[in-house]
């Protein structure tokens, strides 16, 4: 329930915004450009684990790579890609042995991006994500990989030009990752560079 | 305005319209009246077991209705996937039937309490003397409601000499029932082998994997998903892990663990009446270490007196290949899903044909003459299950509702 909340309270107030922001746009947008834009920071794996969730580790450092199409105002095209960690767990296999789990994730996501006011965004993506569990101990690893067709994710930026080139901000973004049913959410500083 | 309204709603919808349940709530009375009750002997058994017409509630129900009991109980089938799970035993004359309805095609279920006067049967079956004339009165209610629509039961038939003369296999897919018909225990699980006889299953399907230390498993599908499993730390190929990771880290989704292939046979072969046991490969690396296992098994049911068939099952021509690639491997009992050609080529002892190949009656013939046994996979509607077993020849068919065929095999003359 607790996880149903917090979806629920951010695509709210993402839809907030969006329906009822104020159409006045006082900024000057060089238009038809690219944007590509680093983002790293804490990302945070909201525990589902049904069993085997004992001393889990859930917070690790993630990072997002971004590339935009902003054709006009308001709207942008993009794709995302980056790494984050989901979880790590270790588990007691004999008295003497114990085993390692974690799983990664590499989204690939098709990104829209609206700009609501002036610096503020919210987007959302759908697209593919490889997640690979790593399992070690007992002298040996063993590496799997999920590959999940039905992914998405929400956003919420806020973006600062420093000048005519360079922005900085910070973004807050949850994904999902349908196949193993994992959820997790990411807060970053993120740089881009207009091309 | 309407198209926000309608945006808003359906993400409301999206949200909390996945359904987690996994399971139809078995229906509980509270207290279990036939606790109190004394055992039925089993002569009071057989008396009981036949073809009942349906005089009250035949409108949910059908005309007919088969009682047959089981290992753990008595089952009371429908031609139309409705069926009773069911206890029963006796104060003085006075026999006692308690237990709850289902449909297997959907989820409806309830309560269910009946009985047999003394003067109605009860006597008759206590004392295993007189007239067998039988009138089973009682109710049927919906969900855990109290039972409260009439339902009764008039004794027609004893099962007919075909079919108590017949060796005819009921059997059950992923060691009795698949987790998408929410059954209350896992498919593929030592508890499902245990619950599915009360289905009316007389041999199991189990599906036997190879983990990457040498264990043979039983498990369906080739990852860890949660279709099968309880959200875990390990994902991907099922086959990837050792066994102490898989026993470790897997639970099935309900709660059970992933059986061995040798618990599951031991099971099957001291705790049930299961005749029949079909190992369909999914592996053909696994070949090699399954065929000890069987025969440790088969000399295990051997000393114990069990008749049970234990088959090695070949799904495809890498089994095959894996098979004959084994020493003696005419001697190995298997089950060949492939021509009847490969089926004779490794001299199986089942050869298992797809149902929409047609009940193939003049090669069922020839296996028959060659010795050796027909069965069907998988066949499901209550429509073909009814068809394959009268018009063909088939000595068992392969299914995910046992109940339906169970009241077809069980009715015919």
């Amino acid at each position: 329930m607790g996880r149903k909340k917090i979806i629920v309270t951010l695509v709210l107030t993402c839809l907030t915004l969006a329906v009822f922001s104020q159409q006045k746009d006082s900024v000057k947008v060089h238009l038809n450009h690219y944007t590509l834009t680093i983002g790293a920071g804490w990302t945070h794996y909201i525990d589902n684990l049904e069993n085997g969730d004992k001393d889990i580790q859930k917070n690790f450092a993630g990072v997002s790579f971004k590339f935009y199409w902003e054709p006009e105002y308001r709207l942008s095209l993009g794709l995302e890609s980056g790494y984050y960690q989901l979880f790590k767990v270790k588990g007691q296999l004999t008295d003497n042995t114990t085993v390692e789990v974690s799983r990664t994730v590499l989204p690939l996501l098709l990104l829209a991006r609206m700009r609501i006011v002036d610096n503020v965004y919210l987007g959302a993506g759908l697209g593919l994500a490889i997640l690979t569990n790593k399992s070690s101990g007992n002298n040996m690893k063993i590496v799997t990989k999920t590959t999940s067709l039905s992914n998405f994710e929400l956003s919420g930026a806020y973006v600062y030009p420093l000048s005519k080139h360079w922005l900085v901000g910070g973004e807050v973004k949850m994904f999902h990752f349908g196949s193993l049913a994992d959820w997790m959410y990411s807060v970053q500083a993120t740089c881009a560079i207009k091309l | 305005m309407k198209i926000k309204i309608l945006y808003l709603t359906g993400l409301i919808v999206f949200i909390f319209g996945c359904s987690k349940d996994t399971t139809v709530p078995i229906p509980s009375p509270g207290s279990s009246f036939i606790k109190e009750t004394d055992v039925l002997q089993k002569e009071s058994k057989l008396l009981m077991e036949g073809v009942y017409s349906v005089t009250s509630g035949s409108e949910k129900f059908g005309e007919y209705i088969i009682l047959k009991w089981n290992h753990s109980g008595l089952l009371l089938t429908c031609n139309n996937g409705l069926h009773f799970i069911m206890q029963a035993g006796h104060l003085d004359s006075v026999v006692f039937v308690q237990g709850y309805w289902r449909d297997g095609y959907s989820d409806a279920t309830g309560l269910c309490n009946m009985y047999i006067s003394k003067s109605e049967g009860g006597t008759t079956i206590v004392t295993r003397n007189g007239a067998q004339k039988i009138i089973i009165r009682g109710a049927y209610g919906k969900n855990n409601g109290l039972p409260d629509q009439v339902l009764t039961l008039e004794y027609l038939r004893p099962f007919s000499d075909h079919v108590k003369n017949s060796n005819y296999y009921i059997l059950s897919h992923r060691c009795g029932g698949r987790n998408s018909d929410r059954l209350p225990v896992s498919e593929n699980s030592i508890a499902m082998v245990r619950f599915t006889e009360q289905l009316g299953t007389t041999g199991i399907e189990c599906d036997p994997r190879i983990s990457s230390d040498g264990v043979v498993f039983i498990y369906h599908d080739p990852d860890i998903n949660t279709r099968l499993t309880q959200k875990g730390p390990l994902a991907g190929d099922v086959s990837a892990y050792t066994w102490k990771q898989l026993s470790t880290f897997v639970t099935l989704i309900h709660g059970e663990k992933i059986p061995t292939l040798e618990e599951l046979l031991t099971f099957a072969i001291d705790s049930t009446e299961l005749r029949f046991v079909y190992m369909d490969m999914k592996s053909a690396e696994a070949v090699p270490t399954v065929i000890p296992i069987q025969q440790r098994a088969l000399q295990h049911a051997a000393e114990k007196g069990r008749d049970i068939m234990i088959v090695l099952g070949i799904p495809t021509t890498d089994v095959l290949n894996a098979l004959k690639a084994y020493p003696d491997y005419q001697h190995v009992p298997s089950l060949c899903e492939l021509t009847v050609d490969d089926a004779r080529a490794v001299n199986a002892k089942v050869w298992a044909p797809r149902w929409t190949l047609g009940t193939q009656n003049d090669l069922v013939q020839e296996m028959h003459n060659d010795g050796r046994l027909a069965v069907c996979w998988t066949i499901d509607s209550p429509n073909w299950i009814q068809n394959y077993i009268e018009n063909g020849h088939f000595d068992g068919l392969l299914t995910n509702f046992p109940y339906v065929e169970a009241y077809y095999h069980y009715i015919q003359e």
